[in-house]
C-alpha cells in the first residue's frame, strides 16, 4: 500500500484525548504542498486544513485524531501507580506493557499476581481498574519526580503486519486520519468544485469538543466523517460486525442526512467500490454531535470495519484502507452540492 | 370541539423518527391559511410562523411529530427481516404484533412461536428484539429486498377507533395529540409572535428541537406532550404519574427539566379562572423536548402540559377525549392571557 | 470568609429557585463598583471591565434538595429529588422547605433493604392532606436543614456545594485589585447547574468567553482504606485534570500550577471518575472556550454533612487571585 510509512508514523504517535498535537506534525509535514492553509481551532484545539475548490459550496471531512488512554489516579507510597480509563476493558491489561506520559516518557508494566500465588476463588473473577497498577520500576520518591496524577497512559506502540492486515493501537481512528491525508494530496491532482475543510478533531474519544466546537466556528453545507466500526471477529458476528475487506461501511440512520448519504452510495456503485451498510438509529460517532450544530447540518459517515476495537492489538484489512481512499476520493471529485436549508447566524 | 378528523390522520400518519413526511404533509395542509410561513429546516422539523413581526415576546409551541418505532437492519436468506428498535420500547410489547413497512407500507407481522411449542423453560424467558424478525410473506432475501429496503422505517399498524365513551385507541397519541393541538390552536388569533416547532426525532433523544429552537429562538415555549398515565390497579397513587379523566397534566419538573415557576402559577391560576380540570405529573419521570428549548443560546422559559395517554410507546395506546379537549382550552386560554 | 459563607448556606436556594441566594450575594458585592446583572435565566453576572481575554469564573448557586410533585391521602409529602441524592441519604434527615415549613423523611421499613427515592416521602406533621396542601404546594422546594458546625480548620454543613464556590468568587471580587488584572472579568453565579448544568450553557452563550474557570466541589475519599482517589482534604485547592464526563484545557491547567508553584500555594492534582461540574457546559459552547476547574475537595457530597477544609479555601481564593491578575 502507498504511503505505509506514513500509517505507521500515525499509528505509533502518541496522542490521548485532550493532548493531540503530538500527531500534528506528522500531520502537517504529510500535507505540505497539499493544501491552502492549515491552522489550529483556538477553541478545541483541533487542526484544520483547508483545499479550496473552483466552486462555493464547502465540505467538512472530519476525522478525530485523539485515541484512547488511561489517566494516573493516584501515585501510591510504593511507587505504584493507580489508575483508570472511560474507554478501555480493564481485561486486557493485566500483564501489558504501557507508557506513561509524565515530566519525561517512562515505560511502565501492569502486573499481577504469579499465578502460583492465586487461589481457585479468585480465578475466576475479572480484573477491574481497583486492583491494577501500573509498575515503573521505581520507588514512590523516585517517581513522583517525573509522574503526577492527571498524566497520560498509553498503549506501547507496535505496528505489526499480519498477512494482509496491519495491526496496532489506534487504528481507531488514525486510520480515518490516513485516509483523510491520502485523499487531500490526491486532490492537488484532480479539478473539484467543492471547498474542503478537513478536521483532525480532538476528544471524540470523551466529550466530542473538537468536533462540535469546529463545526460551529465552521459551519459547512455539509459534513462527511470518517471513523471505524466493529468487524467480524471472534465473538463478534455477523448481527453486529462487518467483513474485513469488503470495502467500507456507510452508516443509514436517524443522524445521517439521507441525501448526502445517497451520494456517498452512487459513487461506490458508479466506480465499482464494495461497501456494506450499517443500520443504527445513532451511530456513536461525531456524526451524532455534528448533525446538530446551529441550524443543523447534513451529515454521512463512512467507517472502516477493525477487529479488537481499543485495544493495542487493533486489526485492520490493508484493502479497505485502499477502498475507502478511493470512495472518498472519487465522492468529493464528483461531489454535487446538498443544499443546506438556512443560514445559521447566531 | 375536538377535529377527530385530525386526529385520527396524524395517528394513523407513518412517522418513525427521522421519517416524519407524512405527518408533515398532513400538518402542512392543516395549517394553510391560517399562518403566515410554513418551512421544513435541515433537521426534517416543520416550523410556521404567525405574527413574526410583532415586536412582543416570542412564544413557542412544541410538540415532536415522531412516534416510537423499527429500522430495517438486514434481510435473512429466508426472506424475514431483522430490526432495531427506535426510542424506547419495552421487547416484551413486540410479539405477535402487525407493522407497517416505508413508503411501499408493506404489511408485516412480529414473529412469535406458538404456545402449544414452548418448552415450560421458554414460557418465562423474555424474547430479545435482535433475536425477533417481521415475516412480510417473502420465501427468500431476494423477494424481501424487492418489497423493502435496508434502513427503512417500520412502524406499527394499529387502527384508530372510538371505544367506550369517549375514549380513543390508536398508535403514536406520544405526541401526534399534541401536534393536533397546536394545529387547532394556530387557528386562532393572538396579538403575540407564535412559532410552532414540530419536531422531529425526539423519541431518539430530543434531536430535532434543537436545531429548530436555534434558529427561531423564543422568549418562553410550551411544549404539549402526550404523557405517561399509570393509572392501573396495582400501582399505588403515587406512583400513577397521571390520571385519565383529570384533565391536562401540568410538569413541575421530570427528568430534565424544571419548568418556569412563574409560568406555570399563571398557567394554574389560568385553569382555575376558567374551571379547567388539572393536574400535575405526580413522577418525575420522562425526558420532553422543553429541556432543550431551554438551554437555546441565552435562554428560553419553558412550560410542560400533556394529555395523560395510557400505554404509550406500544402499538396500542389511549385517551379520553375530555383530557384532549381541556389540554387545548387550557393552552389557548393561557395565550390569550398573555396578549396585551 | 466564615460570616459570608454562613450566609450563603442559610439562603435557600434549590435548583430553580436561587433568588435569595442572589440576593446575599448582591448583598455583598453593593458596595464596590462592579457592573452587575442578571440574565432572564436568572444566572447573577458580575462584570469587572478591564483590558485584555475575557475571563469567566463561574460557581454555582443552587443546591441539591427535593421538589414536592404530590400530597397522599394521609397528609404526606411525595418528592423528586433536585440533583443526584442517594435514597440512602435523604432517609431520616429533616428537610427545610422554601417557606419555612420543616419535615422528616421516612418511608415504608419494609423497603430498608433496597431503599430508593421512590419509596421516600416527607413528613410536615399535618393531620390530612388538606392541611398538609395549606402548608406546602406543588413544586414547593425543600432543602437539607442548613445547619453548619466549624471545627477548628473544617465546616460541617450542606450545601457547601456549592456555596463555598461562591464565597470564594465573592472574596476574589472583593480582593482583586482592578488594576492588576489581565483580563476582561466576569464573575458568573450560575444556577440550575445540579440538574444538567443549564445556567453554565445559558450564560457561557451570551458572554463567549475566551477563556472559563469553575469553582466547585469534588469528592474527597480520603476516609476510606486504600484511598479511592488522591484527593485529600487539607492538600491545598484541587487543580482539575479530568472528571467523569470532561477534560480541562492543558494550557489553563498548566498555568494554574506554575502560578501555585511561584506563589507557593499547597495544591492538588484532581482526577476523579464520576461526576462534573458547569466547566463540561463551558467548555463546549459556540465555538469552545479553554476551560480550567479550581476544586474544592470535600467529603460526603449531597448529604446533609458535607465536609471542607477552610484551609483549601483559603488558598484556592490566594491562587484565582494570582491567577487573574498581573
Amino acid at each position: 500500500m502507498e504511503d505505509r510509512e506514513l500509517l505507521e508514523a500515525l499509528v505509533t504517535a502518541i496522542g490521548p484525548t485532550g493532548n493531540e498535537k503530538s500527531v500534528y506534525e506528522i500531520i502537517k509535514k504529510a500535507l505540505d504542498g497539499f493544501v491552502d492553509e492549515i491552522f489550529v481551532h483556538q477553541g478545541s484545539g483541533s487542526l484544520i486544513a483547508f483545499k479550496r475548490g473552483n466552486g462555493v459550496s464547502s465540505l467538512l471531512i472530519e476525522a478525530h485524531v485523539d485515541e484512547v488512554f488511561m489517566v494516573v489516579e493516584d501515585v501510591l507510597e510504593n511507587g505504584f501507580l493507580r489508575f483508570y480509563s472511560h474507554s478501555i476493558d480493564p481485561k486486557i491489561l493485566p500483564g501489558l506493557k504501557v507508557c506513561v506520559h509524565g515530566r519525561k516518557l517512562l515505560r511502565g508494566v501492569i502486573g499481577v499476581k504469579p499465578y502460583h500465588l492465586v487461589k481457585p476463588s479468585e480465578e475466576n473473577k475479572a480484573y477491574t481498574f481497583d486492583e491494577l497498577f501500573v509498575d515503573c520500576g521505581m520507588t514512590g520518591n523516585k517517581i513522583r519526580e517525573f509522574v503526577s496524577v492527571g498524566d497520560y497512559i498509553t498503549f506501547e506502540p507496535g505496528f505489526v503486519e499480519l498477512q494482509d492486515y496491519f495491526v496496532s493501537k489506534v487504528l481507531d481512528n488514525r486510520t480515518g486520519v490516513f485516509v483523510l491525508i491520502e485523499v487531500l494530496k490526491a486532490l492537488k491532482r484532480i479539478k473539484h468544485e467543492v471547498n474542503v475543510y478537513a478536521l483532525f478533531s480532538t476528544q471524540e474519544e470523551f466529550t466530542s469538543l473538537g468536533a462540535i466546537t469546529s463545526s460551529f466556528s465552521i459551519f459547512p453545507d455539509a459534513a462527511l466523517i470518517l471513523d471505524t466500526t466493529f468487524a467480524i471477529q471472534h465473538k463478534v458476528g455477523e448481527e453486529d460486525g462487518f467483513e474485513c475487506g469488503k470495502g467500507p461501511v456507510i452508516f443509514v440512520g436517524a443522524s445521517i442526512s439521507r441525501k448526502l448519504t445517497q451520494r456517498l452510495t452512487s459513487t461506490g456503485e458508479r466506480f465499482g467500490i464494495p461497501f456494506s451498510y450499517e443500520v443504527g438509529v445513532l451511530s456513536s460517532t461525531d456524526a451524532d454531535r455534528i448533525q446538530l450544530v446551529r441550524t443543523g447540518i447534513p451529515t454521512a459517515l463512512v467507517s472502516i470495519p477493525i477487529r479488537y476495537m481499543h485495544t493495542p492489538i487493533e486489526m485492520v484489512s490493508e484493502s479497505d484502507l485502499e477502498k475507502t481512499v478511493q470512495l472518498i476520493k472519487l465522492f468529493v471529485e464528483h461531489y454535487e452540492p446538498v443544499t443546506k436549508v438556512q443560514n445559521g447566524e447566531y | 370541539m375536538a377535529n377527530i378528523e385530525l386526529i385520527k390522520k396524524l395517528s394513523k400518519a407513518f412517522g418513525v423518527s427521522s421519517f416524519e413526511n407524512e405527518v408533515i404533509d398532513i400538518l402542512r395542509e392543516e395549517l394553510k391559511g391560517y399562518v403566515d410561513s410554513i418551512e421544513v429546516d435541515e433537521m426534517q422539523n416543520l416550523i410556521a410562523l404567525k405574527n413574526f413581526d410583532s415586536p412582543k415576546s416570542k412564544v413557542m409551541l412544541n410538540a415532536h411529530m415522531d412516534e416510537v418505532g423499527l429500522f430495517v437492519k438486514n434481510v435473512t436468506p429466508s426472506g424475514f427481516i431483522k430490526f432495531v428498535k427506535v426510542g424506547g420500547i419495552d421487547d416484551r410489547v413486540l410479539l405477535g404484533k402487525r407493522v407497517i413497512i416505508g413508503e411501499k407500507k408493506v404489511r408485516g407481522v412480529i414473529a412469535t412461536k406458538p404456545i402449544h411449542l414452548q418448552k415450560e423453560s421458554e414460557k418465562d424467558l423474555v424474547d430479545k428484539s435482535w433475536d425477533m424478525v417481521i415475516d412480510i410473506g417473502a420465501k427468500t432475501k431476494e423477494e424481501a429486498l424487492k418489497l423493502v429496503q435496508v434502513g427503512e422505517g417500520i412502524a406499527f399498524d394499529t387502527e384508530f377507533e372510538e371505544i367506550g365513551d369517549g375514549f380513543f385507541v390508536g398508535k403514536a397519541f406520544d405526541d401526534r395529540l399534541g401536534c393536533a393541538i397546536i394545529a387547532e390552536v394556530l387557528k386562532e388569533e393572538f396579538d403575540f409572535p407564535l412559532i410552532a416547532l414540530f419536531s422531529s426525532q425526539e423519541e431518539t433523544g430530543l434531536r430535532g428541537v434543537t436545531t429548530g429552537a436555534f434558529k427561531y429562538t423564543a422568549d418562553i415555549s410550551i411544549t404539549i406532550e402526550g404523557t405517561v398515565s399509570s393509572d392501573f390497579p396495582d400501582v399505588s397513587d403515587f406512583n400513577k404519574v397521571s390520571v385519565i379523566g383529570d384533565g391536562p397534566v401540568i410538569t413541575v419538573k421530570d427528568a430534565s427539566v424544571i419548568t418556569d415557576h412563574g409560568l406555570r402559577k399563571r398557567l394554574i391560576e389560568t385553569a382555575e379562572k376558567f374551571h379547567i380540570p388539572y393536574q400535575y405529573k405526580r413522577v418525575a419521570v420522562g425526558g420532553t423536548d422543553s429541556s432543550k428549548i431551554q438551554v437555546t443560546k441565552e435562554g428560553v422559559k419553558v412550560l410542560v402540559m400533556a394529555v395523560p395517554v395510557r400505554y404509550i410507546h406500544s402499538p396500542v395506546s389511549l385517551f379520553y377525549l375530555d383530557d384532549y379537549e381541556n389540554t387545548k382550552r387550557l393552552l389557548v386560554e393561557f395565550l390569550h392571557s398573555l396578549e396585551g | 470568609m466564615k460570616e459570608v459563607l454562613e450566609k450563603l448556606v442559610r439562603a435557600f436556594g434549590v435548583s430553580s429557585k436561587e433568588e435569595r441566594v442572589r440576593s446575599v450575594i448582591r448583598e455583598e458585592l453593593s458596595n464596590y463598583d462592579f457592573e452587575i446583572s442578571e440574565d432572564k435565566f436568572g444566572n447573577l453576572i458580575v462584570h469587572v471591565p478591564h483590558d485584555g481575554p475575557k475571563l469567566m469564573l463561574a460557581s454555582h448557586l443552587d443546591s441539591v434538595g427535593v421538589m414536592v410533585t404530590d400530597i397522599d391521602k394521609n397528609g404526606l409529602v411525595r418528592f423528586a429529588p433536585v440533583g443526584d441524592i442517594k435514597a440512602h441519604f435523604l432517609l431520616g434527615t429533616q428537610i427545610l422547605f422554601e417557606n419555612g415549613v420543616e419535615g422528616m423523611v421516612y418511608c415504608d421499613d419494609k423497603e430498608l433493604q433496597d431503599i430508593k427515592n421512590e419509596h421516600l416521602f416527607i413528613d410536615i406533621g399535618a393531620r390530612s392532606k388538606k392541611e398538609a396542601l395549606s402548608l406546602v404546594q406543588i413544586g414547593s422546594g425543600g432543602i437539607f436543614f442548613p445547619h453548619m458546625y466549624f471545627s477548628k480548620d473544617r465546616v460541617i454543613s450542606p450545601s457547601l456545594d456549592d456555596r463555598i464556590g461562591c464565597g470564594i468568587l465573592v472574596e476574589v471580587l472583593k480582593n482583586v485589585k482592578k488594576k492588576n488584572l489581565r483580563f476582561d472579568l466576569y464573575a458568573v453565579f450560575t444556577v440550575e447547574e445540579e440538574v444538567g448544568v443549564k445556567g453554565a450553557r445559558t450564560s457561557t452563550y451570551e458572554i463567549t468567553p475566551d477563556i472559563g474557570i469553575v469553582v466547585d466541589v469534588t469528592p474527597a475519599l480520603d476516609f476510606v482504606e486504600p484511598k479511592r482517589n488522591a484527593i485529600e482534604l487539607g492538600k491545598g485547592p484541587a487543580i482539575k485534570v479530568m472528571d467523569g464526563r470532561m477534560i480541562t484545557n492543558m494550557e489553563v491547567r498548566e498555568t494554574l500550577v506554575n502560578v501555585a508553584r511561584k506563589n507557593e500555594i499547597p495544591f492538588q492534582l484532581e482526577v476523579v471518575t464520576t461526576g462534573t461540574t458547569d466547566a463540561f457546559a463551558m467548555q463546549i459552547t459556540k465555538e469552545g472556550v479553554r476551560t480550567g476547574a479550581i476544586s474544592i475537595p470535600a467529603r460526603y457530597i449531597h448529604t446533609q454533612g458535607e465536609v471542607v477544609d477552610l484551609n483549601d479555601v483559603k488558598n484556592a481564593i490566594s491562587l484565582l487571585i494570582n491567577y487573574i491578575e498581573k
